[in-house]
């Protein structure tokens, strides 16, 4: 770990930053990145990429049938477990390449006896490792913007909805729709949403640093970046660790693999506890009907989580 | 009748006609008018003599004055002169200081020179004391030796350097609010400017430091040399 103190012009002379100024050169990396992921998920109907994610929930089982009276329960059919397999983030890489180091690319610091400018290695190690690291945590501010967490809204602020479609719907048999006049007619499975998912991601916040490092000009002069250039000289070294890293500083999404939970859990709920709801209807003689509706109490059949990768 | 100083006395001759060549002869030792003026009030030319009156030469030639005809004053077209004639004679301009007679001027005829103060001119004009001008020009050439010099309004001072051409260096002021004083450093060397490049030197610097700017490969991109504590 070699990170630097970048020197900045004080007004009259050269300092070093403090840690909590390199820290909102940290922050200016994430907001630049978050201008331009390159680690980037979208949502469609099916087909993604992420692993999939089931919702169950109970339905009716088959009404029965019979003439003079009605079928037992005992062999009238149980309600069933429907399945509904959600995919629907796709999770993509950008191509990116970094600037080649000159030399003076990057920002110089003072090394004990003369003005130095870093490494592309000191470069990461001050600035994008930091920023990185920063945005695979578990919170989901403007210092994590660019990147995704799942809410039950489709509106958080400070955060950018994805797309409308929910990236996974939560479902129960609708115990209500089921009624006994209408075995028969009535569809099998009467689901009822508990809780929509939705991906967001973070929005970044420019807070505009009131000190610049330095770099040496086309003279070798000692020369302030401005913000768009130093932004920008991160941005693109983010991007490129974010999708290229070697050493241990990519971002990847998963769902329920190893990383970092990223907003709210998501739960399949379905209804348990119960033994099927027995009902009957008489239609005509030769007729007599029974079936079983789902019914039991909403329980937490498993969770999911969203997460977020450093590796 | 006897007339001391004539020896013969005609008495009135009355002439009736003008007679050529016609004369009076005898030595009038004693004749004491000349035309009704006394014979005292005229100027002797073989004996020193005065005048109450003024002495005009009415003619261009003037006065020469000395046995060798040593010294003239005249007029022609170019205007009047003042010379010696003498040749390489010098000429001394006095004064009675006091009641000293002291050589105000002196023109060395042989070197064609003026000394003010000295009589041993060594230049065109060689002033031994102070010179005070309201103003001066032409170019100064050779030693200027004087505990101050007052460049005047929009006055420049002017090098030409070791060529004698198109290009000179000049010495001016920007136009001053209040009093400055440059004071030069008691040293031998250069003058930097601000348009200067390559001039100043670790050397020149009481405390003499360095900073480097290297690449992030270490090299050398530039040093910078300064005063360090």
């Amino acid at each position: 770990m070699t990170a630097r103190a970048p020197l900045y012009w004080n007004g009259s002379q050269l300092q070093e930053m403090s840690a909590s100024q390199i820290n909102t050169f940290v922050d200016l990396a994430v907001y630049y990145y978050s201008l331009d992921p390159s680690r980037t998920l979208t949502v469609s109907g099916s087909g993604g990429n992420l692993t999939a994610i089931d919702d169950t929930r109970l339905q009716a089982g088959a009404y029965s049938t019979a003439s003079g009276s009605y079928p037992s329960e005992a062999t009238t059919a149980e309600p069933s477990t429907v399945t509904v397999s959600y995919q629907r983030i796709t999770q993509s890489a950008a191509s990116v390449s970094t600037t080649a180091d000159t030399g003076k690319t990057f920002p110089v610091y003072w090394d004990g006896s003369a003005v130095k400018h870093m490494t592309e290695a000191d470069f990461l190690d001050t600035f994008i490792y930091p920023a990185i690291t920063q945005m695979s945590s578990g919170s989901t501010t403007s210092q994590q913007a660019g990147t995704y967490f799942i809410s039950t809204t489709t509106s958080v602020a400070g955060a950018t909805l994805v797309s409308s479609t929910p990236i996974f719907s939560d479902t129960k048999a609708d115990t209500t729709a089921y009624s006994a006049g209408t075995i028969g007619d009535h569809a099998l499975d009467n689901p009822t949403t508990v809780t929509n998912y939705y991906l967001h991601r973070i929005d970044g916040v420019l807070t505009a640093p009131t000190i610049l490092p330095l770099y040496g000009d086309g003279s070798n002069n000692l020369k302030a970046y401005s913000v768009a250039e130093i932004g920008t000289l991160m941005q693109e070294f983010v991007r490129y660790q974010v999708v290229s890293s070697s050493t241990g500083y990519t971002l990847t999404y998963n769902i329920d693999g190893s990383g970092t939970a990223r907003g709210s859990a998501i739960v399949n709920t379905i209804l348990t506890g119960g033994s099927g709801n027995y009902q009957t209807r008489f239609v005509d003689a030769n007729d007599y009907r029974a079936q079983e509706f789902p019914d039991g109490t909403p329980a937490t059949a498993n969770t999911y989580q969203f997460k977020i990768l450093k590796s | 009748l006897a007339i001391s100083g004539f020896a013969s006395i005609t008495k009135g001759i009355n002439l009736s006609t003008a007679i050529a060549g016609l004369k009076f002869t005898g030595t009038a030792t004693d004749a004491d008018a000349l035309g009704g003026v006394a014979a005292a009030n005229y100027l002797r030319s073989n004996a020193n003599d005065t005048t109450s009156g003024t002495l005009g030469i009415l003619n261009d030639s003037g006065l020469i004055v000395g046995a060798d005809n040593d010294f003239s004053v005249f007029v022609d077209t170019q205007g009047v002169h003042v010379a010696s004639l003498i040749a390489d004679a010098d000429m001394t301009f006095r004064v009675n200081d006091g009641g000293t007679n002291v050589t105000a001027m002196y023109i060395d005829g042989s070197a064609n020179r003026i000394g003010i103060g000295t009589t041993t001119p060594t230049t065109k004009l060689d002033v031994s004391g102070t010179v005070n001008a309201t103003a001066f020009t032409g170019p100064i050439t050779g030693v200027v030796n004087s505990s101050t010099i007052n460049v005047t309004t929009g006055g420049t001072i002017i090098f030409e350097g070791s060529s004698d051409d198109a290009y000179e260096t000049t010495l001016t002021v920007v136009n001053p609010t209040a009093d400055r004083t440059i004071t030069l450093p008691n040293v031998t060397g250069t003058v930097v400017t601000t348009g200067d490049s390559g001039t100043i030197t670790s050397g020149m610097f009481n405390t003499s430091t360095s900073l480097q700017i290297l690449s992030s490969t270490g090299t050398v991109l530039k040093t910078i040399y300064g005063a360090g504590v």
